[in-house]
């Protein structure tokens, strides 16, 4: 279904509210930052506009506007994706590449304080949880609706 | 525009989606996680380079060798030498040459400053000496000889940490392959790249984009048939 300005700023609300509120402050974050950074778009100077030709002509191309309402939608829903659907899938694809699942990540921790550590320290299940299967399907039904504007998150071939 | 049942629909949809458990517990991960996941995956896709290319690439621990179990990555960036935990490189061979693959380790650069390198491809010898003194690997000097780049971009990515990079490559010597690897696509970025004596851009890799997985890994491959010749 496509979706207006409108709609896609309600759409983001919910998803914001429930980001915020399950305290996902780095994806959180992320979608701020990238709403910061805006969208680059070539602009074309006005030739008929009363500055000199050469002047015009010297002028950088390129310009930032905010992005849209449903860009803003697609950002945060390729975060969302990345999160839900790449994360697991790294996680699969390192576990089948080193042929184990015990995989770990550690601090040195003559390095890194005790409180610290616990925030780097990892294991490969964190990256799969149970029930990582229903997060897909569920994410597919959503892009079900709106599978111009959330990321696929089905394998592509080979040949793209 | 959507009719009151479609909009309820994708509400619904994105209830459903945010409140599985699994969703919650992934989207709460930290950057920090993601990013070492990350370069993780890019060190096991230099594997794959390596033994394409017919070479072998056998996994240690600094402290108990070959095939650590667990495999033990390390959750922020260190000394090549540390055992304070059993951290994993990959001991690899291809004809004549012997090298190690690293994650997450510091090389002095030419200009003495340390750098941290998120994959990295080296001598073995030159492992191993650092290995057994405690010391500091060198950039310099045929040590290192590809240097990878790898960001889990939660932002849209910019140029910036492609020029912190670039910095950082230009304090290493002569290398066979820098490369900036990343897990979303960027235009931007990809234009900032494209530069000639830039790290080579691999942007938008991931196990759901197989054709940029596959690209990156024939690109390895090459390079390291290149300098390992039968």
């Amino acid at each position: 279904m496509d979706i207006t300005e409108d709609e896609a700023a309600q759409l983001f609300e919910t998803i914001f509210e429930k980001l915020e509120a399950m305290v996902a402050q780095d994806v959180v974050e992320g979608i701020d930052e990238s709403r910061r950074l805006g969208k680059e778009e070539t602009v074309v100077p006005a030739f008929d506009s009363p500055i000199k030709r050469a002047e015009l002509k010297s002028l950088g191309t390129v310009r930032r506007r905010p992005p849209t309402n449903v860009e803003v939608l697609q950002i945060a829903l390729e975060r969302i994706h990345q999160r839900l659907n790449v994360i697991p899938a790294i996680a699969r694809r390192l576990e089948e590449s080193l042929g184990t699942c015990d995989i770990e990540w550690r601090v040195d921790e003559s390095f890194v304080p005790s409180e610290r550590a616990q925030q780097l320290e990892a294991t490969l299940a964190v990256l799969r949880p149970d029930g990582a299967r229903d997060v897909a399907a569920a994410y597919r039904k959503l892009r079900d609706l709106i599978p111009k504007i959330a990321p696929d998150s089905e394998p592509a071939t080979k040949d793209g | 525009m959507a009719n009151a049942a479609d909009m309820a629909s994708l509400t619904a949809a994105i209830d459903n989606l945010l409140d599985l458990p699994a969703s919650k517990q992934l989207l709460q991960l930290n950057s920090k996680t993601c990013e070492r996941a990350f370069e993780a995956y890019v060190f096991a896709l230099c594997g794959e380079a390596v033994r394409r290319a017919a070479g072998t690439f056998e996994l240690r621990g600094i402290n108990s060798g070959p095939n650590p179990n667990p495999v033990v990555f390390r959750g922020a960036p260190g000394s090549m030498a540390s055992d304070t935990q059993d951290f994993v490189y990959a001991a690899c061979q291809l004809n004549q040459k012997r090298f190690e693959i690293h994650v997450d380790v510091e090389y002095q650069g030419s200009s003495g400053a340390l750098h941290e390198i998120d994959v990295s491809v080296c001598d073995e010898n030159h492992a191993q000496a650092v290995r057994t003194t405690g010391g500091t690997p060198k950039t310099a000097g045929n040590k290192l000889f590809m240097a990878f780049e790898c960001k889990f971009y939660d932002s849209k990515p910019g140029v910036s940490l492609g020029r912190t990079f670039v910095g950082l490559i230009s304090d290493c010597g002569s290398l066979r392959l820098e490369a900036f690897v990343s897990n979303i696509p960027s235009e931007k970025l990809h234009q900032y790249l494209s530069k000639p004596s830039r790290p080579e851009p691999f942007l938008g890799i991931n196990p759901l984009a197989p054709a940029s997985e596959e690209r990156f890994v024939l690109y390895v491959e090459q390079v390291l048939r290149k300098w390992a010749p039968t």
